[in-house]
């Protein structure tokens, strides 16, 4: 019983990757259809949006890369969704370089369902070096000047977009899907100064952090890791990859907090037969 | 074959060679690590050239005539010099430049939005006239929490007596939000690993010609005949 | 150092004095900082080439691999600048072979090297995560709560539970309205704390570089 119980202490790591790929693979094949239960959080950028007149016009800051694309990818795709079905229109950026196609994607695969216009209902901008002086250039030069040509390099300063929403003083709502510390910048450089609204998303990660930036204002509401977006997905009654991931984000977990106790367990067990 | 198939088989086979390393470090894997660099190292250089060279430097200077934009130009070209010693003191003139700017920027920014707001929306709350008892009571937890933490946090002074019993309260504050931490990041790897296993499946799909079935195998079988030629070279490595 | 405390301090007070002159200032002084970001991008670069061409040159461990890098590297470049930087044809919203190189080589790379660390975090949390100790045990409760209670499984298992009304009062609280409560007091207390010790050492940092104290992002001396 002794040596059996030191060996599950010790388990070898290549049986708890089986099992964990085991947790996450059988759900997503078979999934439970469990209910996603919708946070105030989330819920406070939904009603922000959905509250919007029709033609107000939303930033979509994605600055994410490919490493938090299960998380961040099916948020933007939720909001754009949500915006693109309310007539809103959306300007869209990175400040993430390899993060600049998954962008592109989102833009056209979404505004393609719902027959948006390019440089009428939605621009995107893509990339450019330079962080908060960016952002500070686009807050007093205008948007244009930022970013004179657009990720497709077509000349902004005529497109229809921008002629109502040029500077970032201008904007009806913000929303900043972030996988590092660029909410920061969106907030010191420019909402301290313009006064936008700004709601956002998060990787799991940074979602502590992220409930300090609500409560002090800088943000009205936010969506946490792939259970934000699932949450999103049931607010606009379109269920997608996030939901799916749900199910099988429930049995990982379920799994590593059985391998926990387990692990504290065999530890204690342990510990008492040596000290006797 | 069209393109999106091969592509869901490159995806497949990609992912799989990264995955590889969670058995041991082995040349699909280095393979792998290596096409991601330099592939990411040649993407965002397509990047800087076609939005800050030629939009953020060459149409505003011979365009739009700015000819300011020199200045910055030198100084950014300076920034090369550090790899020449004799003459890698030009490029501190450039560092000096951005770091003076991004921290003017950034002081009298974080005075007013993260302490002065952190502070003013710790302590309002439990003034207004709506608030509850409960309200008060979780206000007065925030403000022994935050208080204590800093504490903890402030090395200059010794920690014994009064100062070592506040801050033991902010340990306990912290391992709190630590745990929590902790919980919610669990929750941000295992949704990376969800996102590439619906990715894997899709491509095991007849769509994609089953990809991710046979490029595994086919991947366990190499792998099996490289780890048995690895032990043999080294069994007859140990014998001479 | 002049120049850092020259820039540092006009950029600080620029803040305080909302002037036409300042603010054109300010302007100015950010184009230039995004054209100087643009370009400093190649330093990084710069290095890359320079250790793999010497990991070649040196014929170092597993120095083919090096080739490869370079390979894809001229290979993106090369393309990148036939596609004209462009990952579809806007006319036809067909994609390029840049942009299916892309989103079918990179976004697999970089996703999978994150996804891995998932089995590392099962594994650690298996092998290391023990209740040593009142703060190991504070902090295992706090996640094994904020574990089981953010995914719907765990709040459908704990709806299970009876519930009844004292005074108005749902006993027990619905778990989401527990972690609620552990995430927007106790954890907000001590992310507010951290943050302020942020916050403070960033003010520090920043002083200590305009005052020419600190030196350190020169680089070497010699």
């Amino acid at each position: 019983m002794n040596a059996l119980l030191k060996k599950m202490a010790n388990l070898d790591r290549r049986i708890i990757y089986v099992l964990i790929s085991l947790a996450i693979v059988i759900p997503l094949l078979y999934p439970l259809f469990i209910e996603v239960n919708v946070n105030p959080e989330a819920k406070a950028v939904y009603d922000t949006i959905d509250n919007l007149p029709s033609g107000s016009t939303v930033f979509l800051a994605m600055d994410f890369d490919p490493a938090s694309k299960p998380e961040l990818y099916p948020m933007a795709e939720a909001v754009l969704r949500h915006c693109f079905s309310r007539d809103l229109k959306v300007i869209g950026m990175t400040f993430w370089v390899t993060g600049v196609g998954l962008g592109e994607k989102a833009f056209t695969d979404i505004a393609k369902e719902y027959n948006k216009q390019y440089g009428t209902d939605y621009l995107y901008l893509g990339w450019k070096a330079g962080g908060y002086a960016l952002v500070i250039q686009m807050g007093e030069e205008g948007i244009s000047a930022a970013f004179p040509a657009d990720h497709y390099g077509r000349e902004t300063s005529t497109m229809p977009i921008l002629q109502k929403v040029s500077h970032l003083k201008h904007l009806d709502y913000l929303v900043e899907l972030a996988a590092g510390g660029s909410i920061g910048t969106w907030y010191y450089y420019g909402k301290m100064k313009y006064k936008f609204k700004m709601g956002g998303g998060c990787t799991g990660v940074m979602v502590a952090g992220w409930y300090n930036l609500m409560k002090i204002d800088w943000i009205n509401g936010f969506m946490g890791g792939l259970r934000g977006a699932a949450e999103y997905e049931k607010l606009i009654n379109k269920k997608a990859k996030a939901t799916r991931g749900m199910d099988a984000q429930s049995v990982s977990h379920m799994l590593i907090i059985a391998m926990i106790i387990f692990g504290n367990i065999t530890y204690f067990v342990n510990r008492a037969k040596g000290n006797k | 074959m069209d393109s999106t198939v091969i592509g869901g088989w490159i995806a497949a086979g990609l992912t799989l060679f990264m995955f590889s390393s969670l058995y041991k470090d082995n040349p699909f894997y280095r393979f792998g690590e290596h096409l991601y660099l330099g592939l990411s190292v040649g993407y965002i250089i397509i990047k800087v050239i076609y939005a800050n060279i030629i939009g953020g430097l060459y149409k505003p200077f011979f365009e739009d005539q700015q000819y300011l934009l020199i200045i910055p130009t030198i100084l950014g070209l300076s920034l090369y010099t550090r790899f020449f010693p004799k003459i890698a003191w030009i490029s501190r003139i450039t560092f000096a430049f951005i770091v003076g700017y991004g921290s003017g920027l950034t002081i009298p920014r974080i005075i007013a939005g993260g302490i002065f707001q952190q502070i003013e929306k710790i302590i309002t709350p439990l003034g207004k006239n709506s608030a509850t008892w409960w309200d008060i009571f979780s206000g007065i937890i925030i403000i022994i929490g935050v208080v204590s933490v800093l504490i903890y946090f402030f090395f200059s002074v010794e920690h014994k007596g009064v100062v070592n019993k506040i801050s033991r309260v902010g340990i306990y504050f912290v391992m709190i939000a630590f745990g929590a931490s902790f919980g919610y990041t669990v929750m941000a790897r295992m949704s990376l690993l969800i996102g590439r296993s619906y990715d894997l499946i899709e491509f095991a799909t007849p769509k994609y010609y089953y990809a991710t079935l046979i490029l595994l195998v086919l991947m366990v079988l190499i792998l099996v005949l490289y780890e048995s030629t690895r032990k043999k070279e080294e069994g007859s490595k140990d014998n001479a | 150092m002049i120049v850092a405390f020259v820039m540092g301090v006009f950029f600080a007070l620029q803040y305080y004095i909302p002037h036409p002159f300042t603010d054109d200032l300010l302007t100015g002084i950010s184009k230039w900082f995004i054209v100087i970001s643009g370009i400093a991008m190649g330093l990084g670069i710069v290095s890359l080439f320079y250790l793999h061409y010497h990991k070649i040159k040196r014929r170092a461990p597993a120095w083919g691999f090096s080739f490869v890098m370079f390979i894809a590297l001229f290979a993106m470049v090369g393309i990148g600048i036939y596609c004209a930087n462009a990952e579809v044809i806007t006319e036809t919203g067909k994609q390029t072979i840049y942009g299916w190189l892309y989103q079918n080589f990179m976004v697999p790379l970089q996703s999978t090297m994150f996804s891995i660390l998932a089995f590392y975090v099962a594994s650690a949390a298996f092998r290391a995560f023990r209740a040593k100790t009142k703060e190991a045990t504070l902090l295992l409760i706090a996640a094994i709560i904020v574990m089981f209670a953010r995914v719907p499984m765990g709040e459908y298992v704990y709806a299970q539970i009876p519930t009844f009304q004292v005074g108005g009062v749902t006993i027990p609280p619905s778990i989401g309205d527990i972690t609620s409560w552990i995430m927007k007091t106790i954890n907000m207390a001590a992310q507010g704390g951290i943050s302020l010790g942020i916050c403070l050492g960033i003010i520090a940092m920043s002083l200590k570089i305009i005052f020419g104290i600190e030196k350190s992002y020169m680089g070497s001396t010699k």
